[in-house]
């Protein structure tokens, strides 16, 4: 009995840590992806700069802002999803008891884990083969095709991992330490 | 597999995953993943994840974020409230003022953006939670913004016009310039309509300008700084000079595509820098407001472009079906007169564009289009025209169009079932707009015809 008790804590600490982790991650993306924005703006102003103030028009800011504005999706999509504000026609659900609605939230996390980690898995076999093969952008200044399909696998990953916490997290009696109060009413969005 | 039954079987299995409540671009994944397996098998893998980066990378969709990025802005740098407030003082106690100025402000910034979904994420952030603060009625808020942001793609300049222009070989400077007073009639109707609502008393939002600063101060503190620099001297020169900041902003969007300083796109990060300037004029500019706001922005359109991104590959797939070919085709054997044939080929963009992308949809259909146009003696400047305002009303029909889901996501306090009720007045002010140009087709044809005379 104490030996389930003690393997039952420790999947809790490690279930813990492993929160923790995903938690850090999601926030470090996050921060990448407002950098990516800031980027955007940047290119643009300077773009604008260049071609008007000094006659001297760039042939690269647009495909930057391209791969800028992946790496912002995809680097910001986990918090979104960390936030639950994800998009949802809410209708249904709005009208349903409380506790048929979280039976409905609990079904709908675990198929959009599920979604999201196909997804990745996808994406990231796609990434490795355009590495092996050497696929480059079909652009003015090529660069690996994979340098930036890489960052969907790595947000829809993160997002499938997220909504399986998620999915995880509404069988348990407590809420983890530190959730926001949408994630603790159980509220998707 | 039949094109009916492809196209069935897409839209009940999207309809039956958005309805239960699941996320919107989580239905889109769903759909096109069983599509690429059904139609295509594990080969059409890769063609998924190419359509998911390449409109990932589209800079086109990066407007959509900058937009959001000047919207924050001006909301947290307190512009939007000092803008409110002076219009109050203009315009007197009129009840309903702000709704009037929210339809303007939706179609000035519909007009310098070109973009609809942009524009609704801008202002479903900006002005959204100032009318709501000032006791406004939510959903006839959101029609307001939603009628604006609508004009986006049909008031110049239009990315939209400048697609069916090279599409159907039409004069693009044509189609620009057909779209003017269109919009500015869909722009009076929505105010006409409005008016009415005000004035039957269900939506009057007539808070006096004492309740309205209490709401406003106790709503938000930055918000109320912002709005306490603006409330000791009551003339209406202090009004407009309490405006004339924001039109910095104005400037540096629409003053610059006007002056062919920027494009389009390019508008939006100058507009940020506009906002900026504006913040350092209402001394609200800080690192920490320009951080919250490159965090608040990006999580916002990003919840928008996931959508879009999910999406695009349902476009592709109904079209390797046939299904996009398919129903043009029918409706082109059945040898119906020029004022059936007119409304069937309105029903299909009305009916696909609540669904898949405009310029996916464009793309497929000019073509097709193009040689029936001619054949039944349609003018293709008035013809195209009304296309591009049916092609918007596609973007603005629950329950799927991307301008609805923009200003969801850029307006938490709004539910969806509020966003739809928002919707539906606007949908039949469109539906109305067209009857109107396709009965009085020199309301269209007249600008252009003076520029070619």
């Amino acid at each position: 009995m104490s030996g389930l008790i003690r393997e039952t804590y420790a999947l809790t600490h490690s279930f813990k840590k492993l929160d923790r982790g995903l938690r850090l991650l999601t926030q470090l993306s996050f921060q990448i992806g407002a950098i990516a924005l800031a980027g955007m703006v940047t290119l643009y102003v300077y773009e604008v700069f260049v071609r008007y103030a000094l006659n001297a028009p760039t042939t690269w800011t647009l495909e930057v802002v391209g791969y800028l504005l992946c790496v912002m999706i995809f680097m910001t999509a986990p918090e979104v999803t960390r936030k639950g504000s994800h998009i949802v026609i809410d209708i249904l659900i709005a009208n349903l008891p409380s506790s048929k609605a979280n039976i409905v939230f609990k079904g709908l996390t675990i198929v959009s884990a599920i979604v999201c980690l196909f997804t990745a898995y996808i994406a990231a076999n796609e990434t490795i083969t355009q590495f092996t093969r050497g696929v480059m952008t079909n652009a003015g200044h090529p660069i690996p095709k994979g340098l930036v399909s890489i960052f969907i696998a790595y947000g829809v990953g993160v997002c499938g991992l997220l909504f399986l916490r998620q999915a995880i997290e509404r069988t348990r009696l407590q809420p983890l330490q530190g959730e926001s109060d949408n994630e603790k009413e159980g509220v998707l969005n | 597999m039949t094109w009916p039954f492809a196209l069935g079987g897409a839209i009940s299995l999207l309809l039956s995953t958005l309805m239960i409540g699941a996320p919107v671009f989580v239905g889109f994944l769903i759909l096109n993943l069983a599509g690429v397996m059904v139609l295509i098998g594990e080969r059409g893998f890769g063609l998924f994840t190419n359509s998911l980066l390449e409109t990932a990378t589209s800079p086109t969709l990066a407007t959509i974020a900058i937009f959001v990025l000047m919207g924050e802005i001006l909301f947290r740098s307190g512009a939007v409230a000092v803008l409110f407030d002076s219009v109050d003082r203009l315009v007197g106690r009129l009840p309903g003022r702000l709704y009037i100025v929210t339809v303007l402000l939706s179609t000035v910034f519909g007009a310098l953006s070109g973009s609809a979904v942009a524009v609704a994420a801008m202002l479903g952030r900006a002005l959204m939670p100032m009318m709501i603060a000032r006791g406004y009625s939510k959903v006839l808020s959101a029609s307001t913004i939603l009628s604006g942001a609508s004009l986006a793609p049909i008031i110049p300049p239009s990315l939209f016009a400048i697609i069916i222009g090279s599409l159907a070989d039409v004069s693009i400077a044509g189609l620009l310039v057909a779209g003017i007073i269109p919009g500015i009639i869909l722009a009076l109707i929505t105010l006409m309509f409005v008016v009415l609502r005000v004035f039957r008393g269900a939506e009057a939002g007539n808070v006096t300008h004492h309740q309205n600063n209490a709401v406003i101060r106790d709503s938000s503190p930055s918000m109320s700084e912002a709005h306490s620099g603006i409330n000791k001297p009551q003339s209406v020169l202090h009004a407009l000079l309490n405006m004339a900041p924001f039109g910095i902003v104005v400037f540096s969007v629409m003053g610059l595509i006007l002056l062919g300083i920027a494009t389009p796109s390019e508008s939006a990060a100058t507009g940020v820098v506009g906002a900026c300037v504006t913040a350092i004029i209402f001394r609200r500019f800080s690192r920490k407001m320009i951080y919250e706001s490159l965090l608040s922005a990006a999580a916002i359109s990003t919840g928008i472009l996931l959508i879009v991104c999910s999406a695009k590959l349902f476009s592709q797939l109904l079209s390797f079906t046939g299904a996009t070919r398919g129903i043009v085709e029918t409706v082109t054997m059945l040898g119906l007169g020029p004022e059936a044939t007119f409304l069937i080929m309105m029903l299909i963009p009305f009916i696909l564009c609540m669904f898949i992308d405009q310029v996916a949809f464009m793309l497929m259909a000019i073509p097709i289009y193009v040689p029936i146009v001619a054949a039944v003696g349609f003018d293709p400047i008035w013809f195209w025209t009304l296309f591009l305002i049916n092609l918007t009303i596609g973007s603005l029909t629950p329950p799927f169009g991307y301008t609805l889901f923009a200003l969801k996501g850029a307006s938490p306090e709004l539910s969806t079932g509020e966003v739809f009720r928002a919707a539906w007045p606007i949908v039949c002010i469109y539906l109305a707009g067209i009857a109107l140009f396709w009965a009085f087709p020199g309301l269209v044809t007249w600008i252009p015809s003076l520029l070619f005379s």
